[in-house]
């Protein structure tokens, strides 16, 4: 990884939920949960994220600690 | 291992790699992870708690925004520490298996497409450009200064006022397209500087106002798999659209970087995918 863009980035709860929900490999393994409504958690979001949302954190060093920092 | 045939725990499955990764390197492990390899790959999992996800238990949590924040968090967290030092191929929330065995059997199965996988995402990264709109603020900005909409605000001043009505409605659709066709133009010329210093582009659905926690319009929504040794390139290039289009009131945004979530093309896909 390129070191020099290791720079702070605000990376919502959003953006996560909608790779690790909505993307990535799906198999089929013996059990996968389906996110049939992805959206309704979406809304239900809105109440999150209008509040304390943006989780902080530094791209490119550990980002435990960053997490673990994070709100919610 | 027969203690997971005792169905209170199941095999939660994050990613798989090429390589071994080194597991200790994941920081605050909640559960503890291990590898099951075969077929020429690792696959990092955990142990869950069965009862978690049993349907009418995960009914219930999917609607309790904490536990979809902590799980879906915790999942993103351990991903990236193995994205670290490997290249990974990142599995989808609540990808279970009963048995190691049967974590095998599927690994088994597909592991010429994950390999050929494996390989093509070897030294990539995926990257997430998003572009915002103000269109209250670009709207003021076509009335005040837009050609054509200046002539007709010229026009109402000057028409009769059964005339001036008309003219004036003809303004408001006019404003609307022009809004419209503005936003697309700018969305079109992001693509088409992003695509040039992209290895892989995928269009994602737009998010609505509301849940973006922002007050503009989300006008573009992309994944891009990017080289490593790209990445200054197309930190860059978002900076220089962003600096661009400013005073249009866009705001085009580089996060990442991500695993490559948009770029796993599965082996094979069930109904949901």
């Amino acid at each position: 990884m390129d070191s020099a863009v290791a720079t702070e980035k605000d990376v919502t709860l959003l953006e996560v939920l909608d790779r690790v929900l909505d993307k990535g490999v799906v198999v089929a393994g013996d059990l996968v949960i389906s996110v049939a409504d992805v959206d309704l958690i979406y809304v239900g979001l809105r109440v999150l994220l209008s509040s304390v949302e943006t989780m902080e954190r530094l791209r490119g060093s550990p980002l435990a600690d960053v997490w673990n920092e994070s709100t919610l | 291992m027969d203690v997971d045939m005792d169905g209170e725990h199941l095999i939660y499955l994050y990613c798989v790699t090429a390589q071994p990764p080194d597991l200790a390197s994941v920081e605050d492990q909640p559960d503890e992870l291990y590898l099951v390899r075969e077929a020429g790959l690792c696959a990092v999992v955990s142990r869950v708690e069965a009862s978690q996800f049993e349907p009418l238990n995960l009914c219930r949590h999917l609607e309790d925004l904490d536990w979809v924040a902590a799980e879906t968090t915790k999942h993103e967290r351990i991903v990236e520490a193995v994205m670290r030092d490997r290249c990974v191929v990142p599995f989808r929330f609540g990808t279970l298996f009963h048995t190691d065995e049967n974590l095998m059997m599927q690994l088994r199965t597909d592991a010429a497409p994950f390999q050929t996988l494996l390989e093509h995402l070897e030294g990539k990264a995926e990257w997430g450009v998003k572009a915002y709109c103000n269109t209250q603020a670009l709207e003021h900005r076509i009335r005040a200064h837009d050609g054509p909409v200046s002539d007709l605000n010229e026009a109402i001043r000057l028409a009769p006022p059964g005339r001036a009505f008309l003219l004036t409605k003809k303004r408001e659709d006019l404003v609307r397209a022009t809004l419209a066709r503005r936003v697309d133009h700018y969305a079109e010329q992001v693509v088409d500087a992003l695509q040039a210093v992209s290895v892989q582009m995928r269009m994602n659905k737009i998010l609505p106002p509301g849940t973006t926690g922002r007050c503009d319009i989300m006008i573009l929504n992309t994944a891009l798999l990017v080289a490593n040794h790209e990445v200054r390139t197309i930190v860059d290039t978002a900076k220089t659209l962003n600096e661009r289009y400013a005073d249009q009131s866009i705001v085009v945004e580089c996060r990442g970087p991500w695993p490559p979530y948009n770029f796993c093309d599965p082996p094979r896909t069930v109904a949901n995918g």
